[in-house]
């Protein structure tokens, strides 16, 4: 969906190309009855001169008629005759008898079948009427007839007439100028529109910046301005402030969940593990009974570090990650890591490498760094299956930071997971570990894990946080079936001028 | 050498309480802030473990209390807040260290006995176990006369063994002392870690010293 911005304009140009078209339609169609109105001025203008010519020929004593041939009927006098030749359009002179006196050059010109539809006309043409279009010659001619007043008998009827081409043109005219016009005024429109439609939604902008920059989840005391006060955009405002509103509410009771949950589970989950602690520690049960207390003992573990992940989260949604910094060398945590990696992939039947480990020191917080390289690396064992290889690497990288990379040829995540990845109670084993238990029966081995379970969907989101908080970034690159690879970029703090910027 | 432990939970009161008697302390178990804040300033103890979240006073107020009446004794406190402001809230309102809940015992015991300046359980610093010694300090671990060379990890859940020799250690246990709280104790690590100890250490003797106990853990003894 392209954004309102270019819909807006679009329809713009739309209406403004519409409009002109319109506009360009009228003045054609208005433009033709105005030409057709001067031809005909024109022509009775003509007919008018060719009455006048003959009455003051008659008036000089002249005849206007005469008879040479009896065959051929009356004819107008050769000297009228040749001025009248002159006149470039359709000239016709009737007689009382309504048989043509003269006809000049162009009307001589036409063929029988023309020259009878035009003379036939010009008989039938009513002087009280104004004119009449008539098409001789493929050619489509407008006439007017004017009677002979003061003009002697025979002579009854002066018909002119006169190509309509002249008008007809015009509008072909019109039309050439219309498509060297039309693509000038759609480029106008667009810029236009364009510029009318980004002025509209600034305000809109400028909603839509403040909003992000009060829903990171730490601004949210704060609240748009509504000033400009009525208009669509400040009850849009007031009502996102309501929102907001009840965003903070609703954030602030969590908040206070949060603190109160951390007791409230925390202290069963202390009593219990005590409970277990001590009846495991008498050391007087059947090694039944201690079976037993060792279940329960993993499973307070196992719930403490979920209470311990969900509070983590929450109070990273609040903006609150803390880091107990210190300068942290990552060669030695990496080495650490690899040793319980190496082991992890001794029991899973994968060869576990760190062919790169170059020291860097990261003012960060140890145990969350650990906590981070770890989760990389179980994962990676976990979703790789037998025979496969995990690779661990730390470099050292331009701009003062140091990578720390875990590659697998795992069964890898398909381009539709890759953005959830983060995402907290994504859960890859709902497509992964099917997959991975598969393969592992197919050797005629049991699961992977002696408690074999997914996890809770947390350990990534978790890992990109403290990720995040170190001001390091964790990016994945993955493909389906080929194996994924993990990498956290942190910033260095034992570089030049790194260290004084801390 | 005297502890006392002003915590309003009975369960965990009594955890701490027994254990610490097993390491022969004196141990008096208060329930109430008023009171054990009482109890702190009119005995002597070596050290105080005070539970954060106490009904009516609350730990805070206690300890705030107690150093603004000049108690030099040190605090060690129980909180089930593991952000970092909290735990420097109680550094800086004059507690000397923290164990976060749920605490495994041997942690707390770890750090009492830091607070005390008590001579460690073991006068000496060497873990032996038939003819199998460990070094606490050198970190050297010799079978008869041979030095056996361990990784980190190996060395780790081994000295967690010989520490409590003679008794069943539980999976989960050794996990979390070897690898930390955010490791998942579901999976073989601590078996694999185990069958590298059973080469390196039994594997050329007749006499086995280390043992499993099926779906709980293992043990090392003479």
């Amino acid at each position: 969906m392209p954004s309102i911005r270019l819909r807006l304009t679009a329809a713009y140009t739309a209406a403004l190309v519409g409009t002109t078209a319109a506009f360009a339609l009228a003045l054609w169609v208005g433009r033709g009855a105005s030409k057709y109105r001067e031809l005909q001025r024109y022509t009775s203008a003509e007919a008018n001169v060719v009455l006048r010519m003959m009455a003051q020929a008659q008036m000089g004593g002249d005849t206007l008629i005469q008879v040479r041939d009896s065959l051929v009927g009356p004819t107008l006098n050769p000297k009228l005759a040749a001025a009248f030749d002159a006149l470039p359009e359709y000239v016709v002179v009737l007689d009382t008898a309504e048989r043509a006196l003269y006809l000049s050059p162009a009307a001589r010109r036409l063929d029988g079948a023309d020259l009878e539809t035009l003379t036939h006309t010009a008989r039938r043409l009513d002087t009280d009427r104004l004119a009449a279009v008539l098409t001789v010659n493929d050619e489509e001619i407008l006439a007017v007839a004017r009677r002979g007043e003061g003009v002697a008998p025979p002579v009854d009827r002066v018909v002119a007439g006169a190509s309509t081409s002249a008008a007809a043109l015009s509008g072909r005219e019109l039309v050439g100028t219309m498509l060297a016009i039309v693509p000038l005024v759609v480029v106008l429109s667009i810029g236009s529109a364009y510029l009318i439609a980004g002025r509209a939604f600034r305000p809109v902008d400028r909603i839509i910046n403040e909003l992000e920059a009060i829903t990171d989840g730490r601004s949210l005391h704060r609240r748009l301005a509504t000033e400009g006060a009525g208009d669509e955009l400040a009850r849009l405002s007031e009502t996102l402030n309501e929102m907001i509103g009840r965003l903070e509410n609703s954030f602030g009771a969590l908040r206070r969940f949060t603190a109160d949950a951390s007791h409230e589970l925390k202290t069963p989950l202390t009593v219990l593990r005590a409970d277990v602690e001590r009846a495991m520690s008498a050391g007087s049960g059947t090694t039944e009974q201690l079976v037993a207390l060792e279940e329960a003992l993993q499973e307070t573990t196992r719930m403490s570090e979920l209470v311990n992940s969900l509070l983590t989260l929450a109070r990273a949604d609040e903006g609150r990650f803390d880091l107990h910094r210190e300068p942290v060398p990552i060669a030695p945590l990496a080495v650490d890591v690899f040793e319980t990696a190496h082991i992890l992939g001794e029991d899973a039947g994968i060869a576990v490498t760190m062919p790169v480990c170059e020291d860097a020191v990261v003012m960060g917080d140890r145990m969350r760094l650990r906590q981070l390289f770890l989760n990389l690396v179980t994962n990676a064992i976990k979703y790789t299956p037998r025979g496969g290889t995990v690779e661990l690497s730390v470099r050292r990288r331009e701009g003062e930071t140091v990578a720390f990379a875990v590659r697998d040829t795992g069964i890898g995540i398909s381009a539709a997971d890759l953005p959830y990845v983060f995402d907290r109670f994504w859960r890859a084993d709902r497509a992964r570990t099917r997959r991975v238990t598969t393969a592992g029966s197919t050797t005629g081995e049991g699961p992977r894990w002696a408690d074999e379970r997914a996890g809770f969907g947390l350990g990534l989101a978790i890992s990109n946080y403290i990720a995040q908080a170190h001001g390091g970034t964790l990016t994945v690159q993955s493909r389906l079936t080929r194996g994924s690879t993990f990498t956290v970029v942190l910033p260095c703090a034992d570089g030049t001028g790194a260290e004084e910027g801390r | 050498m005297k502890v006392l432990v002003i915590e309003d939970d009975p369960t965990v009161g009594q955890f701490v309480k027994r254990g610490l008697e097993e390491q022969r302390w004196g141990v008096d178990l208060v329930a109430d802030g008023e009171e054990g804040e009482r109890r702190a300033g009119s005995e002597s103890y070596d050290v105080v473990i005070l539970d954060m979240r106490l009904p009516g006073k609350s730990g805070l107020q206690v300890l705030q209390g107690l150093r603004a009446r000049g108690f030099e004794r040190p605090v060690l406190v129980l909180t089930a807040q593991d952000a970092v402001d909290a735990k420097v809230q109680t550094l800086r309102a004059g507690a000397d260290d923290y164990v976060t809940k749920p605490f495994a015992f041997e942690e707390l015991l770890a750090r009492v006995e830091a607070l005390a300046r008590r001579p460690r359980t073991l006068a000496s610093q060497v873990l032996r176990v038939a003819d199998l010694t460990l070094d606490r300090d050198t970190r050297e671990v010799r079978r008869g006369d041979e030095v056996i060379d361990l990784t980190p990890k190996e060395y780790a859940v081994l000295e967690y063994l010989m520490r409590h020799a003679g008794k069943v250690m539980s999976r989960t246990l050794i996990t979390e002392y070897a690898w930390g709280y955010h490791f998942d104790p579901g999976t073989n690590i601590v078996d694999v870690v185990i069958t590298h100890l059973r080469k390196k250490v039994d594997a050329k003797h007749e006499r086995k010293l280390i043992s499993t106990v099926r779906g709980v853990g293992y043990v090392v003894k003479g």
